[in-house]
């Protein structure tokens, strides 16, 4: 399976100065969920206004619910029998893993998971049967692969294992090379969102799993692995976060809970809905270990506004902290040593509401994950997408134009001494159809409208999960380049893709931007020059 | 089909915990009418002894009183996942002709739809205290008072307060048969179109969305007499019934409903139904009054039954109504059984309204119980299968009087709805509750002070030989002109309405609308304990004008209306 050329390819790189290029081998680049690539150097503002679709391949994969294409990784030099390639990994909802070219956006291999059908309800428990096409499926639960996986470190010939978990909640380790299981996958239970890799486990947060509510993990050490689930976590609100858990320095596993109860009354049976929840591992199992839960929880589970976005984390000025929104639309600092104080109520500061002032589920509020980075001159941001208007009642001190109606980003500047740090909003962005979570690169936040209509009841109709109401009421997604200073607009994919994006995410890597669409067409985006290298 | 879909929602929904509503979805909260707000946890006595059950806000509508009639009692939706997000709404009436919808949680105008009448309805005559015109029925919509969605008894969801811990489940609603709502109700957690209903002064039945309050998606329907004095509408699957009294605007008094063929809808938003809503209107005249009290009508807990109380009139099953309770078919509307109390009456005076109240309806013992009140102050229990017995004048159980009627107009006698639970942690005991104008005559064993002009009276339903008979159990202090009380967690919420409890004057003439009002003292809001009748806390003077409507109680929210347009609205304030 491993190629004998990997060795030597290895070795040529170390010995003979070969220039690596830059990976993202996991959601949001990093443990902490940053979204930041500080390797980007290729695309930058001087010439980023000369970005052109480099190419796109229709990857075959058919949508399931709203689902279709999820967040892209890349790997640099990946040793092929052709040479080393970069690679680019994207998971397909219906249960297909693609590897493309990324120079000249030609397939490389696909795989296609199959497991025994589940068992639940038909239609996902929405009433009817199983619908034959799965578009019409109910967009909360479209079943099929939708975590975003992650990539190894290189092992000692350099080859890497993608792991993945498919819709059938089997936890493959895929060889990036072939495409080839590299061992039996392990029955872990399905992730919805993406996977992390920390200390030689793949750890998810579990949401419909029978395996476990909470925290799961699998040893990559363990010969004969076996999921280890969570304890003392009751079920209320499901685990979210697109790009699923966070992780901060001390090894506390982050995730953001859904709407729901909070009663912490038995600690063996902790209710922690509409928080941010921090598991360890302890006595061989994960655990709450501490929480931060706002103190209106009873307002944002009657309205489910619930904080669902992936938190991230950073330094700043020696201190670690982590910032967290949701639906509801404030932003709230956080230490993750003691993230609600004594009362699990008390943040180390919260904004007001910069948006969703209508307190709406499904058009409005931060939905995804925030993203932060730190400027040259030492000023970390935190970078928030939001959909919906913004509050006009929060002043920004510089409001992009045409003015955020549908939604957008937001940047705020983390301010004050590290023990009593809070945040300045400083730029709104431009409207955007439904901001989603943005990649901060070379000093520009690439950043993207899905496009998507993401309303779930109607005044006539009522609710109706069928997806396709919504998919034929969606536009299409457009990539914004923004300046990351001022949030000024520096380019944008215009009307070149041609369906809405939903809960997935953009990635960008070795001057190439990707993003997948509802129609299972991957896009690449980059430079006239790249364009050229690829022909 | 429907359950299963509903508990996909549970994991569905944002990925949320279930959220089990408690709507109040009609006059004393369900059509069994019996004013039991079940699952109800915030509303507690710990919570009253706490201090953490303020008024929350009020809200002035833009309404016009037209005589009398102002705000009808609200209803509320607990929850509707709305196109505009989440919500808690409560529907309420307007007397000049238009409902409002507020969101509950903050006290905010949500929509209001306003009905122009149609066709070229007969003027409505200078309104007397008891033919107002206008708008005059509460709202209804389907559903139950406690978990009536069709799905209650695992966790559900408090609706808010801080740190309150697990809700228990409440288990099937105890004593109420438990009948999942049907015919679009339920807010959202479903398909159908979910709609609520109005009657407008024209008589037109009107159909609202609770999503937007559109009126004209699914056309009006003539239902009822133009300018007829409706009470308390009741929905009970499809069928929908109007009661009418005091023979206002000319029209004879009776009971019409309305059978309810739901629209079939579009597969996508915006487009036109795909087959139009229907309605058959039947009716059935009492030939005299109108139903009494102000639910008009109570259905059986299988829906096999609609059960409604007659001061005077006549038909060709019953004979001479006196006091008779009738049940009817609910499609036909046919008498298939009745009641008539034996002993005599005082008789009913036209213009002038009498002491009546509307039957409520529950189980005890594997039986379907009826509990009435008549003019002669008594209460009655009756068996729901079988009324009156084999000579139509056998009740399993009939009280000494509560309270003796007034021959002088003075009111006295039983007023409006019961209120009925059962107090699961305490052997299943079954308690009425009733409102009273007048002294008592009945001794009861504990009193929380004088009540000379009015109270709420407590009872317990114990076993008697295989029969229920009643126990008294306490008096609650003065009230003036008591609303029919609501129970709730072990609570009774009573409403001294301060409408004057005098029905006419001295020489028997109706007292003019002005003079009612000028006789009417502010709405007081008292929340009892509902095994003692001690007064736990009460509105004091925060309402500046009387109450001719009622009490809801929903979501840890207990809401009334008074005479100058405002809703108030007690409960727990919630953090947002």
């Amino acid at each position: 399976m491993k190629k004998p050329t990997i060795a030597l390819f290895i070795a040529l790189v170390f010995c003979c100065g070969l220039a690596l290029g830059e990976n993202w081998l996991t959601d949001g680049g990093d443990l902490q969920r940053s979204g930041w690539n500080k390797d980007e150097k290729t695309l930058s503002k001087d010439n980023i206004n000369t970005m052109k679709l480099l190419w796109k391949i229709d990857t075959g994969n058919g949508a399931r619910a709203l689902h279709s294409l999820m967040t892209p990784l890349v790997v640099d030099s990946v040793p092929t029998s052709s040479g080393p390639k970069q690679i680019v990994y994207v998971v397909g909802s219906s249960d297909n893993l693609y590897a493309v070219d990324a120079k000249t956006g030609k397939m490389v291999w696909q795989r296609h998971f199959t497991y025994p059908a589940a068992t639940g309800p038909a239609n996902g428990g929405f009433g009817g049967p199983e619908p034959t096409d799965p578009k019409h499926l109910g967009f909360l639960r479209p079943g099929g692969t939708t975590d975003v996986p992650v990539i190894g470190p290189p092992d000692a010939s350099g080859d890497r294992t993608l792991y993945v978990d498919d819709g059938g909640g089997n936890l493959h380790s895929i060889d990036i090379t072939s495409g080839e299981d590299e061992k039996p996958a392990v029955h872990a239970g399905e992730s919805k969102f993406s996977l992390q890799l920390y200390n030689n486990m793949i750890i998810y947060g579990a949401i419909y799993s029978p395996v476990s509510t909470g925290i799961v993990s699998v040893s990559l050490t363990d010969p004969n692995p076996k999921p280890i689930v969570s304890a003392n976590f009751g079920r209320s609100g499901g685990l979210w976060g697109r790009r699923g858990p966070a992780i901060d320095s001390q090894g506390t596993v982050w995730t953001t809970t859904g709407d729901g109860n909070v009663d912490i009354s038995n600690p063996n049976n902790l209710i922690i809905a509409d928080s941010m929840v921090g598991f360890r591992m302890e006595d061989g199992v994960w655990k709450p270990w501490n929480w931060f839960t706002p103190s209106n929880w009873a307002w944002l589970w009657h309205r489910d506004l619930d904080p669902n976005n992936t938190p991230t984390i950073f330094n700043y000025k020696g201190r670690e902290l982590m910032a967290s929104s949701g639906k509801e639309c404030r932003v709230f600092l956080l230490d993750p040593k003691n993230p609600g104080g004594a009362d699990h109520h008390t943040p180390l500061y919260k904004t007001p509401l910069f948006c969703n002032v209508g307190a709406d589920f499904q058009n409005a509020g931060s939905w995804g994950a925030l993203s932060s980075w730190e400027d040259p001159s030492g000023t970390r941001w935190v970078l928030v997408p939001f959909w919906g208007p913004p509050n006009p009642a929060v002043k920004f001190p510089t409001t992009n134009e045409p003015a955020a109606k549908e939604g957008g980003e937001a940047a705020f500047k983390v301010v004050g001494d590290a023990s009593n740090p809070s945040l300045e909003p400083v730029w709104i962005s431009r409207d955007m159809h439904r901001g989603e979570p943005s990649i901060i690169a070379n000093g520009m936040i690439f950043a993207y409208g899905s496009g998507e209509n993401t309303q779930q009841a109607w005044p006539d109709i009522g609710l109706n999960f069928d997806s396709t109401i919504r998919a034929a009421k969606s536009g299409h997604a457009i990539i914004y380049v923004l300046d990351a200073m001022t949030g000024k607009q520096l380019w944008s994919s215009g009307d070149t893709i041609k369906t809405f994006n939903h809960f997935s995410g953009i990635t960008v890597a070795n001057g190439r931007v990707y993003l997948g669409d509802y129609d299972g067409t991957l896009y690449c985006f980059g430079l006239p020059s790249e364009a050229a290298a690829g022909q | 089909m429907r359950k299963r879909f509903l508990w996909a929602l549970c994991f569905a929904v944002g990925l949320c915990a279930c959220v089990w509503a408690a709507d109040w979805p009609s006059t004393a909260g369900n059509p069994q009418r019996d004013g039991w707000a079940q699952g109800e946890t915030d509303l507690s006595k710990e919570n009253i002894a706490a201090k953490k059950i303020e008024l929350v806000y009020k809200y002035k509508f833009d309404n016009k009183a037209v005589g009398l009639h102002d705000m009808t009692a609200p209803i509320d939706l607990e929850r509707i996942i709305g196109y505009q997000g989440f919500k808690q709404l409560l529907f309420i009436g307007g007397s000049s002709g238009s409902v409002y919808a507020l969101d509950s949680d903050i006290g905010e105008l949500f929509f209001k739809t306003k009905f122009d009448p149609i066709g070229s309805p007969a003027a409505p005559a200078a309104p007397s205290a008891l033919c107002s015109g206008g708008l005059t029925a509460n709202l209804a919509m389907p559903g139950q008072s406690g978990g009536g969605r069709g799905f209650g008894g695992a966790g559900r969801a408090p609706a808010r307060g801080a740190a309150r811990g697990a809700a228990p489940g409440r288990g099937a609603a105890a004593g109420r048969g438990a009948a999942p709502a049907r015919g679009g109700g339920g807010g959202g957690f479903g398909r159908g179109p979910a709609v609520f209903w109005a009657v407008s002064s024209d008589g037109y039945l009107r159909t609202l969305r609770q999503q937007d309050g559109d009126a004209t998606w699914i056309a009006p329907a003539k239902f009822v007499p133009a300018n007829a004095d409706v009470t308390g509408l009741n929905v009970d699957g499809d069928v929908i019934y109007a009661a009418t009294a005091n023979s206002c605007g000319g029209n004879p008094n009776g009971l019409y409903a309305a059978l309810y063929t739901p629209p079939e809808l579009p597969q996508m938003p915006g487009e036109p139904l795909v087959t139009q809503a229907k309605f058959q209107v039947v009716n059935f005249m009492t030939n005299g009054s109108g139903f009494s009290g102000t639910g008009g009508t109570a259905i059986a807990p299988d829906d096999s039954l609609v059960y409604g109380q007659v001061a005077e009139g006549k038909g060709t099953v019953a004979g001479t109504y006196h006091d008779t309770v009738l049940a009817l078919d609910p499609k036909t509307l046919d008498v298939k059984d009745y009641f008539t109390p034996s002993g005599s009456l005082p008789p009913v005076k036209k213009g002038i309204a009498s002491p009546g109240v509307t039957p409520a309806v529950f189980s005890w013992n594997d039986k379907t119980i009826v509990v009435a009140g008549g003019r002669d102050g008594r209460l009655y229990l009756l068996d729901g299968s079988s009324l009156g017995g084999a000579n139509h004048r056998s009740p399993l159980y009939a009280s000494d009087p509560v309270v003796k009627p007034d021959p002088h107009y003075g009111g006295d006698g039983i007023w409006g709805t019961f209120a009925t639970w059962e107090d699961a942690a305490n052997g299943n005991t079954r308690w009425i509750y009733a409102a009273i104008r007048g002294q008592a005559t009945m001794q009861f064993p504990a009193s929380d002070g004088s009540a000379s002009t009015g109270a709420i009276v407590a009872f317990k339903v114990v076993d008697q030989g295989g029969n229920p008979a009643l126990s008294p159990q306490w008096i609650s202090h003065d009230m003036i002109s008591p609303a029919g009380p609501v129970t709730a967690n072990g609570l009774v919420f009573a409403l001294s309405t301060g409408m004057t409890p005098r029905v006419a004057k001295d020489d028997g003439t109706p007292y003019t609308v002005a003079e009612e009002e000028k006789m009417a003292k502010p709405a007081v809001l008292y929340i009892l304990d509902g095994t003692t009748g001690k007064e736990l806390m009460s509105s004091g003077n925060a309402a500046t004008s009387f109450s001719t409507s009622g009490i809801a109680v929903a979501g840890g929210r207990v809401f009334f209306t008074t005479h100058d347009n405002t809703l108030y609205a007690y409960g727990i304030p919630l953090e947002r």
